[in-house]
């Protein structure tokens, strides 16, 4: 069974009040309770706050809990009338939210939400078992104090939806006996699943402490009986200070009156009036104000008596609170709180001062009363668990979805005049295609398909992503691509199955649309309109889960960068061979919103890019990933706020981190280059679910990092295996003939890489000119364009003596002279100070040369024993190593196994589809958990 | 909306916060005007919830959501 659980009590305002703790406990309680038996979704509407929340308290040993959102339809309150044709249309989404959700059962967490802010109730009825919360109807039994106006009307649109629910889960019996009575709903559609109470309340521990803390805090001199709650007219607190001041004068004297709650100052006048009317003085009473909840803790812990006078409670969480932090407790013999207090003795009378006086009395005047009241309070209070309260809940939903008929099709209007009947073939398919994308119906098929081969490519990349353009069509694809549009029927078109054809997603979002048209439509504005129609359209099954691969930077220009190959090589791979069931989509971040980039797509493939396929925004519906594959420093600043979004619809996030150089090695690089990173990874970081690394030295890297900040919520950190490019017969390229007889004159180092700092070119100078000053004869050839931080190094090269000689630098060279240089050397000299991998230890193992590398702990995991490795602080230190190594060359390490791309793609694919539970064994290379 | 209208309509929001007779009275008298009571609630929601930037636009719509947004303005293909 599906259970979807709309989770809009935790969005709206109510978040910071008793509601939304009530949902947040109830909701994980119930996820680790059904989640074994049952499928339990989120749902989020996308216009309110406290998503990220909702997501991070979820418990842990759940796995990811999925969720999904629908909207943004932002303005839809009902406490302005301009908002009722928008809030009406929204609310035919949100129906239509569940209907499609596959839900067996739709709970709401709190119906009565939606005047001030943007909360939605479903239009009508719904397809799944209609379930919701029920914490009160307090307002049914004082009508009067809702005013007039739309307030009123608005509690009793709510009233109304609460009615039509198939089940009321009510936080008390009295809720549950009160919604039988006022609501007249059969006394088997309502349950009483109670409240618990959460852990953190609990009895002090002995430390004298907590008397300094509240002498401090809040003035407290000794023995003090507390209230804590709202200031309403119906949680009477005013009869309070009478009570109080009834009290017999050493009574008084050696104790406080302290009223916990959040004052407004039409309060505090209202209290001190009530104060000099009963002769209390202002040392006598201290009104706190708002208090965080270890305070309030604190208070229950140490107080002598709690008291709660309220007249009408749902439930009366708070002298459940005070009984389980071991207050003796008395309250208001009234509405819920006799179910949570329990005893009988402990209730009194609330609209008499007198009767509130004796029964203070009572405990503050009897040190055995007091502790009798603790222990039958603990003991009280220990019976209000959330697991009770889901375990509650699950049994009645059970019973429900047991004895539940099916419902039939509300919406009466009739399928043909929505929905045409498109009567095709194989001759008319082409030509009447945009219409049937136009107005979606039954298609109405006859005679065989047409080839394969005649599927325009657009359409191909539609049906099959941009696999499709590369590979053979399939006999199937047309079928494939007609289902997608409408069912697809053979039978005689006067004896079509409508029922049958009415389950078709695009039929029932036309449902949708036409009710839309008809009723508010005409109301709305255009741009009202869209974000309606964007928001109905995303609700539509995906057919497929879909990548959406970051390619912003390398799309608008590839510099042929280290860390853009590795974006290169692994997308070609992923284009050609997605994973299984997976689209891949390189998108790019453009004018605020990220758009498909097909034609750089169908480049990397080698394929003419189709003509009918527009660049048009990405649309998510909550069935993708998102993979930041490039490093794209300067567009995920401005593209964050929009992945926040897109992660609150249930968009997986993942990063590849290629190193983190300017952090370790900030004196290579500009300030700007440091600060744009750290800005880059800092956003990374907030938005993934995974940050992969291409090697184990970043890994720790990143994880130091990491721990550094502090953040409750770290991503995982994961390791793939970057690829090698096989090594490929490449035709020989001619070099500079200068340059050629050098290499075969004598001895060459060879350094590839773009000359900056860290590349440790300054260093392998300076060794240089120490060996040739003790006439070693050997050349130092460096390939490489300039970089940055280098001017210093260029002068030097530039007016070199032995520039041309015996030193040469190339900074135009492509592959295939490379090879030729490669070929022609005698090692490579890695002398850098810091890598995130080193392709050239690679490149130049794959052509059997001697590698000399200083010794990186990356160096170590990339090319193993391989290399010599040395370790030089100083020129006259590396200069040494170097006439030792040409004096007596060792002999070069086993060469570790490197795989090709298509590995390291399918590597970085597996690691991903591991985050969404589709491979379950555990990762190869987690570095946290 | 500009900053010269924010800072007192947040200053008037505030001051019948801490006021509740005055807000009712003002809410039950403004009731009666349908056109002033929307007016200002659309201004009062505007100081406490800026326009987001993140929605879609009509000129700015994927092509899937285009087609429904054309048909819910067309009507029904008849």
């Amino acid at each position: 069974m599906k259970i979807v659980v709309d989770m809009q009590g935790v969005q709206t305002d109510s978040r910071h009040r008793g509601i939304g703790r009530y949902t947040r406990q109830v909701t994980s309680a119930f996820l680790t309770m059904a989640s074994a038996r049952h499928h339990v979704q989120f749902m989020f509407n996308a216009a309110l706050d406290g998503i990220d929340e909702s997501i991070e308290m979820w418990p842990s040993g759940t796995g990811k809990p999925s969720w999904s959102t629908y909207g943004p339809i932002r303005q839809t309150s009902s406490s302005n009338p301009d908002n009722a044709w928008r809030r009406d249309a929204a609310e035919r989404l949100m129906s239509h939210a569940l209907d499609t959700s596959g839900a067996d059962v739709a709970w709401q967490s709190s119906v009565v939400e939606g005047f001030t802010d943007d909360a939605l109730a479903p239009s009508g009825m719904i397809s799944p078992l209609c379930v919701a919360t029920l914490y009160d109807l307090i307002p049914l039994h004082a009508p009067e104090e809702m005013g007039r106006s739309r307030m009123r009307d608005w509690y009793f649109r709510r009233i109304a939806s609460l009615k039509r629910c198939d089940l009321l889960l009510a936080i008390s019996e009295w809720v549950r006996q009160d919604a039988i009575e006022r609501l007249g709903v059969p006394a088997e559609r309502v349950v009483a699943i109670g409240a618990g109470v959460d852990a953190r309340f609990r009895p002090a521990p002995p430390d004298g402490s907590a008397q300094t803390a509240l002498r401090e805090r809040f003035g407290i001199r000794g023995a003090f009986v507390l209230y804590n709650g709202g200031f309403d007219q119906r949680k009477n607190v005013d009869v309070l200070f009478p009570a109080f001041a009834e009290l017999p004068r050493d009574v008084r004297d050696s104790h406080q009156l302290v009223i916990v709650g959040r004052l407004d100052e039409g309060t505090r006048q209202r209290f001190a009036a009530h104060m000099e009317r009963t002769g209390l003085h202002a040392h006598e009473v201290i009104l706190t104000d708002f208090v965080s909840d270890d305070e309030l803790v604190l208070l229950y812990q140490h107080c002598d008596l709690f008291v709660f006078p309220s007249q009408r409670e749902g439930f009366g969480l708070p002298p459940l609170e005070a009984m389980a932090c071991g207050a003796p407790t008395i309250a208001n013999n009234a509405t819920s709180l006799p179910e949570v207090i329990g005893d009988a003795s402990a209730l009194f009378d609330g609209s008499s001062a007198q009767a509130i006086t004796k029964a203070m009395l009572d405990v503050l005047t009897s040190t055995e009363r007091q502790h009798d009241m603790r222990e039958a309070g603990l003991r009280r209070a220990a019976m209000f668990t959330w697991d009770n309260v889901a375990e509650r809940a699950l049994v009645a939903i059970e019973h429900a979805m047991a004895g539940r008929r099916p419902r039939e099709r509300i919406d009466q209007t009739p399928l043909t005049h929505i929905a045409p009947i498109h009567a095709l073939d194989a001759l008319n398919v082409s030509h009447r295609l945009p219409e049937v994308r136009r107005w979606p119906g039954p298609i109405h098929w006859s005679g065989p398909y047409p080839t394969a081969d005649a599927l325009p490519p657009a359409d191909r990349y539609r049906v099959h992503g941009y696999a499709g353009l590369v590979r053979p069509p399939d006999m199937d694809d047309w079928r494939v691509l007609l289902a997608g549009l409408g069912p697809i029927v053979v039978a005689p078109t006067d004896t079509i199955d409508w029922t049958s054809v009415a389950t078709h997603p695009l039929i029932r979002q036309r449902l949708v649309e036409d009710a839309i048209a008809t009723n508010e439509a005409p109301h709305l504005g255009d741009d009202d309109l869209a974000r309606i129609a964007d928001a109905l359209d995303r609700l539509r099954p995906a057919t497929a889960r879909r990548w959406l691969v970051d390619v912003t930077q390398i799309a608008e220009a590839d510099f042929g960068t280290g860390i853009q190959r590795v974006a290169r090589c692994i997308l070609e791979n992923w284009l050609a061979r997605p994973p299984e069931h997976v689209r891949i989509e390189p998108v790019v971040f453009r004018d605020g919103r990220y758009h498909h980039a097909h034609a750089y797509a169908c480049a990397l493939l080698g394929v003419p890019t189709p003509a009918d396929l527009p660049d048009d925004i990405v649309a998510v519906t909550g069935n993708e990933t998102f993979v930041g594959l490039d490093w794209a420093i300067n567009s995920l600043p401005a593209s964050a706020p929009l992945l926040r979004t897109w992660r609150r619809a249930g968009v997986d996030m993942h990063f590849i981190v290629h190193d983190l150089l300017p952090i370790t090695l900030p004196d290579a690089f500009h300030p700007h280059t440091r600060t744009s990173f750290v800005e880059w990874l800092a956003n990374a970081a907030d938005l993934a679910d995974v940050l992969h690394c291409n090697s184990r030295s970043t890994a720790l890297d990143l994880e130091h990092w990491l721990a550094a900040r502090h953040d409750a919520s770290r991503p995982r950190v994961t390791i793939f295996p970057l690829g090698v490019t096989p090594m490929r017969t490449m035709k020989k390229t001619t070099i500079p003939p200068y340059v050629a007889d050098a290499l075969r004159a004598r001895p060459s180092f060879l350094m590839v890489g773009t000359l900056e700092p860290r590349k440790g070119h300054a260093q392998a100078l300076s060794a240089m000119e120490i060996l040739w000053a003790e006439g070693v004869d050997a050349n130092l050839v460096i390939v490489g364009k300039r970089g940055w931080l280098v001017n210093d190094l260029i002068e030097r090269l530039d007016r070199h003596t032995a520039r041309g000689g015996r030193l040469f630098w190339l900074d135009e060279c492509d592959d295939a002279m490379l090879d030729t240089i490669y070929t022609a050397s005698t090692a490579l000299l890695a002398a850098s100070w810091g890598e995130g991998f080193g392709l050239p230890l690679i490149e130049a193992a794959q052509r059997g040369k001697p590698v000399i590398a200083r010794d990186l702990p990356v160096f170590r995991e990339v090319a193993d024993a391989y290399p010599a490795y040395f370790d030089a602080d100083t020129p006259r230190q590396l200069a040494t190593f170097l006439k030792g190594w040409l004096t007596s060359p060792p002999p070069s390490g086993t060469l570790p196994p490197w795989p090709e791309w298509a590995t390291s793609a399918q590597a970085l694919a597996t690691d991903i589809l591991r985050q969404r539970g589709v491979i379950q064994e555990q990762p190869s290379q987690v570095v946290s958990p | 909306m500009t900053g010269l209208l924010r800072l007192p309509l947040r200053a008037a929001l505030r001051l019948l916060t801490k006021h509740p007779r005055m807000k009712r009275w003002l809410v039950d008298t403004v009731y009666r005007i349908p056109a002033l009571d929307a007016a200002l609630r659309t201004a009062a929601h505007r100081v406490s919830h800026p326009e987001a930037r993140l929605d879609v636009d009509a000129s700015q719509m994927s092509e899937s959501s285009r087609r429904s947004f054309d048909r819910m303005r067309m009507g029904n293909p008849q």
